[in-house]
């Protein structure tokens, strides 16, 4: 693996049950990027995030990660009415670092009350999970990931469903993280925000490009892409197709 | 006032009432505690299933003589086999515990009513605390101890299930059901065991929004449904069994009925 990549495929087939779903991934990534992963629903982009995070294994290729990686899901996997509040959530992400029999102790505490307050979120930390609004869930759960020592955040769709302030603060926070160090993974259906950020990798059941966003975002690219479903925007512009509506949250 | 201590002092002096009493409270905290996992988790149907699944065990160990205890953990074995086997043939979740477990309720009756030996029918549906001797004491202890510490242990990980971030723990809380399920048997009988499991954390659910005050609210109400229990079979001449299931379901029953919508569940 080359010096500062944090994560690196080479040759990636991944897929459920033997069947390839996204088909010879190449790219890697080093400490401080953002990487948009662009696509169209059912592109692959939750595939390539399960893959890297351990979930799914690989079919043909390798995975090759320099740290532990932390998961946002795309659907948040918490039970309604589940009770645990906030600093629960956090502390929960610490468990994987400690053997089964182990509670988490005075140092568990300490990486989750720091997490809990690199996302902003310090004040909240009593809160019951399921009263945060939809923005301050997903914080809590990328604070949840640092504190379990992740350097890697695999983010699926972590902007689906929210108002632009709270989309705002995500987005602060995302380019805070990276700047201490983190590569962050990002699903996303906004081309302004992959062009912003550090790396773009365009999914299409297979790779279409890697690189950095003027050299990626290209017309021909973003058709291979996202097909027919590209929308010209009046004034010249190109939008890449919304959500599912079953992402949508309130 | 003094007459009031007296009339409460009362069953206690007995030595039947008093070990029945320590048996429910022994039986009834660790009960309710897993029975938090047991709601939380929705799987108050199994532990119902549970319950009603070890009453041919039950009845077969009246039957030939031995503890009520190794014929209900027989007749629980026995139930989680068949549940597995229906849910082999193709049979989802629910529908496989019910094929699986009415059966079984209804071979405890036959092998019951064929008896040359009357069983006790009413003591293993309803349960017998008042018969309890110094071994099921003691074997309620044991049960007690060992569901408090591997509850104690297993704590995050049982909360991080519910957050995604740890496999299901379901096995685990069924297995330690399980053992609360013969526990209880004892005291409230195959019918009325999961009254004590189910009733308590229903009542701590609504009052509680973390799950350790919740455990521990569970475990108080239960202990108190214990003690209540005991007087009020004491002083109304109802058996004891039923008495304490009553007194374990009726917080559930009076947080239900004022405001609804302090309930947690739903909200998000
Ligand atoms: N659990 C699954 N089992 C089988 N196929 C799946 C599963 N999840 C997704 N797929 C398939 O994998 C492909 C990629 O899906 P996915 O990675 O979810 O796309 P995206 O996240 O970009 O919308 C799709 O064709 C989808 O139908
Ligand atoms: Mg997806």
């Amino acid at each position: 693996m080359n010096n500062e990549a944090l994560v690196e495929t080479i040759g990636l087939d991944a897929g459920y049950g033997g069947t390839v779903a996204l088909s010879d991934v190449n790219f890697s990534a080093a400490a401080g990027q953002r990487i948009a992963l662009l696509g169209p629903n059912g592109g692959g982009k939750t595939t390539l995030i399960r893959t890297l995070s351990g979930e799914l294994k690989a079919i043909e290729g390798s995975v090759n990660l320099a740290s532990e990686t932390g998961t946002v899901p795309q659907h948040d996997p918490a039970r309604d009415g589940w009770p645990a509040t906030a600093a629960d959530v956090v502390l929960c992400g610490t468990l994987d670092s400690i053997p089964w029999w182990r509670r988490p102790g005075r140092r568990q505490r300490k990486l989750a009350s720091e997490a809990l307050a690199a996302v902003g979120l310090a004040d909240h930390s009593t809160t019951t999970y399921g009263e945060l609004s939809g923005g301050q869930k997903r914080r809590v759960q990328v604070a949840s990931a640092l504190a379990g020592g992740a350097r890697i955040l695999l983010l699926d769709e972590p902007f689906a469903g929210l108002d632009a302030v709270a989309s705002r603060r995500l987005e602060d926070l995302i380019e805070r993280l990276a700047q201490n160090g983190s590569t962050i993974l990002i699903a996303t259906h906004d081309l302004e925000q992959a062009r912003s950020w550090e790396r773009v990798l365009c999914l299409n059941g297979e790779q279409i490009a890697f690189g950095e966003p003027d050299s990626v975002l290209t017309r021909t690219n973003l058709e291979l892409t996202f097909g027919s479903d590209l929308i010209e925007v009046p004034g010249g512009g190109l939008m890449a197709p919304p959500h599912h509506h079953e992402d949508h949250e309130h | 006032m003094i007459w009031i201590v007296d009339q409460l002092a009362a069953p206690w002096q007995s030595e039947l009432a008093a070990r029945g009493g320590l048996v429910a409270l022994l039986v009834g905290a660790p009960a309710a505690a897993i029975g938090c996992w047991v709601l939380l988790r929705d799987l108050p149907y199994a532990a119902e299933s549970l319950a009603h699944g070890m009453f041919p065990g039950l009845v077969a160990a009246a039957l030939i003589g031995i503890p009520p205890a190794i014929g209900g953990l027989v007749g629980l074995i026995v139930a989680a086999l068949l549940i597995i086997g229906a849910g082999r043939i193709g049979l989802a979740g629910d529908t496989a515990v019910a094929v699986a477990i009415t059966p079984l309720l209804g071979l405890g009756a036959l092998i019951a009513l064929a008896g040359t030996v009357p069983p006790g029918l009413g003591g293993i549906l309803f349960g017998d605390v008042l018969a309890a001797n110094s071994s099921d004491v003691l074997l309620a202890a044991l049960l007690a101890i060992v569901t408090l510490i591997t509850l104690r242990l297993s704590h995050w990980r049982l909360l991080a299930s519910g957050l995604g971030r740890a496999g299901s723990s379901d096995l685990l809380i069924l297995l330690l059901l399980a053992l609360a399920t013969v526990a209880a048997a004892r005291a409230l009988g195959a019918l009325l065991a999961v009254a004590l499991i189910i009733g308590p954390p229903v009542a701590a659910r609504t009052l509680c929004s973390r799950a350790t005050p919740m455990i521990i609210v569970a475990a108080v109400i239960a202990a108190i449904a214990a003690f209540t229990g005991i007087e009020l079979s004491w002083h109304a001449g109802i058996a004891a069994g039923p008495a304490i299931a009553l007194c374990a379901i009726l917080p559930a029953a009076l947080v239900s009925i004022p405001m609804p919508s302090w309930s947690h569940r739903g909200a998000s």
